[in-house]
């Protein structure tokens, strides 16, 4: 049975996520509160902060993941900034010991000056400048995921995470997408999510279709056809969420709000139900 | 009544033995005849940090005579113990304590399975025995080689659910308050109770659902024969029983 691998020190797993940083991420989201830019940037350093906080025991960060974040716009490379800088594939006990630096937040509700701060770890900051190099940012995934899949053969497989707002600029990634999932485990083949974002607050969101019928467009039906499809734990967890998801739905939302794409990052990243 | 009593316990494969995260108490029970004896076992979740400290907390308020009354009234005292024996051992460091103090604000959780067996009858042979249960721990019971009761599961299917946890945590909640189980039966002597954590009993519910008659394995061990317990585990994990902590605790009453 794929997808069944236990997560252990001795057999980490692997997320991946793709970031795409191009100049139309500075247009805000759909509330028009907040930029694309940041509130992705702001949505991932707090998924790496809470796949941290999951990962903490009383001995330490224990290594039941490898983190990586693949920027791409002007340049294509890693996002993460400060002690991590051009690194990719990381154990999450060095990504939490080595933030950027630590900000300090006031708790939700809090009276201003009143109370102590919460204190949040930042690794990367948001960017939005060039265009969309997908088919770059997919090769450079695959390049480092083949050298992960063949160190460890019998892991859970990796789970690559897309977070785009456009279409991409140097050509069909199709191609990219299929190469990339085609790197496989024995426990079965590299999943890629694809999360479309959108600022348009009319925009209809279309969460984890399982068929490609109420696509807009050319680019959705691309975004569609190169997911994965949702694994069982992956549609269990999605429906524990409320979200209705048929069996043979695919990882892919189109015209997803904040709150959606930090849902999308949650099921990604809920690979299985017990760490060992 | 009196008690043969043995326990056996396993980390999971790939772990130190100080990682193992189930409890059970008492230790040992010796063949002193008594008439009311507790026994528990817990099996604190692993994504909790202290989650063996809550573990043990528990089947030793339990074995001592406490979480009896309705909704569990002295588990806000056991988390402030639970919260006190770990503030000890907080990280001092400024970037390590951002990830355990969050996860200590969270508190440990653990399933739990508490059993009081009374000797109650004017018989010699028969007695009383009140469970209370939170999340899979299970007991089986066994009388003339058939099983009486499996307790709070029943199936080996309702393991793939993931249960309601006793928190360190003070909680109101129906949800909780609903979740505790509770049963009440009797104990005819030469009955065998055995009181397991999750993966063992999935593996006994499941093998019994095929017709086979897992308290024979379970039997074969002696008292303190451990090593031959932590070689048949080793030999079933690959096969057919999940790569857990396992806990086994047999009495049989007589």
């Amino acid at each position: 049975m794929a997808y069944f691998s236990e997560i252990s020190r001795r057999n980490p797993t692997c997320f991946l996520f793709l970031v795409d940083r191009s100049a139309s991420m500075e247009d805000p989201f759909g509330d028009g509160k907040k930029r694309k830019c940041d509130g992705v940037a702001e949505t991932l350093n707090r998924l790496l902060y809470e796949l941290a906080i999951k990962c903490a025991k009383e001995d330490g960060i224990r290594n039941y993941y490898d983190i990586g974040v693949i920027g791409y716009g002007e340049t294509v490379g890693s996002a993460f900034v400060g002690p991590l800088a051009e690194r990719f594939l990381i154990p999450i006990a060095d990504v939490a010991a080595n933030p950027a630096r630590i900000e300090e937040r006031a708790r939700p509700g809090a009276v201003a000056g009143v109370g102590r701060p919460i204190r949040v770890p930042i690794w990367f900051d948001s960017v939005a400048l060039g265009p969309t190099p997908m088919i770059a940012a997919f090769e450079l995934a695959t390049a480092l995921l083949k050298a992960w899949t063949g160190e460890h053969p019998d892991a859970y497989p990796p789970t690559v995470v897309n977070v785009t707002d456009g279409e991409s600029t140097d050509g069909d990634p199709s191609k990219a997408m299929h190469a990339m999932t085609q790197l496989h485990t024995s426990d079965g083949n590299a999943l890629l999510f694809n999360v479309h974002i959108s600022g348009d607050p009319h925009a209809r969101p279309l969460k984890f279709p399982s068929a490609p019928d109420d696509l807009p467009s050319a680019h959705a039906r691309l975004l569609h056809h190169g997911a994965s499809e949702l694994t069982p734990f992956m549609r269990a967890t999605a429906r524990a969420m409320d979200l209705p998801v048929a069996d043979g739905a695919k990882a892919f939302v189109m015209n997803a709000d904040l709150l959606m794409l930090v849902a999308a990052l949650d099921i990604g990243t809920r690979a299985s139900n017990t760490l060992r | 009544m009196v008690i043969e009593f043995a326990a056996f316990w396993l980390p999971k494969d790939g772990v130190e033995p100080r990682e193992y995260e189930d409890a059970f108490a008492p230790a040992a029970i010796d063949g002193t005849p008594r008439s009311r004896v507790r026994c528990a076992v817990a099996d604190g979740a692993s994504e909790s940090a202290y989650a063996r400290v809550w573990a043990r907390q528990l089947v030793s308020e339990f074995a001592h005579g406490g979480l009896t009354g309705p909704g569990l009234i002295e588990l806000p005292h056991l988390g402030s113990r639970w919260l006190q024996a770990v503030a000890s051992a907080l990280s001092r460091d400024e970037t390590a304590s951002l990830y355990l103090d969050r996860k200590i604000d969270d508190g440990a959780f653990a399933a739990f399975l508490g059993l009081e067996f009374v000797d109650a009858s004017a018989h010699d042979d028969v007695g009383s025995f009140g469970a209370i249960a939170l999340g899979d721990c299970c007991f089986v019971q066994i009388r003339r080689d058939a099983i009486v009761r499996s307790f709070p599961l029943e199936t080996s299917e309702q393991f793939n659910v993931r249960p309601v946890l006793v928190p360190s945590r003070p909680i109101e909640s129906d949800a909780f308050s609903g979740a505790i189980a509770r049963y009440g039966g009797s104990w005819h002597s030469g009955d065998t109770f055995y009181l397991m954590s999750d993966a063992l009993a999935c593996w006994f519910l499941l093998a019994a659902e095929r017709g086979k008659r897992p308290w024979f394995d379970l039997d074969r061990f002696a008292r303190r024969d451990r090593a031959a317990f932590r070689t048949w585990v080793h030999a079933l994990r690959p096969i057919a029983l999940k790569n857990d902590d396992v806990t086994l605790v047999r009495m049989r009453l007589i």
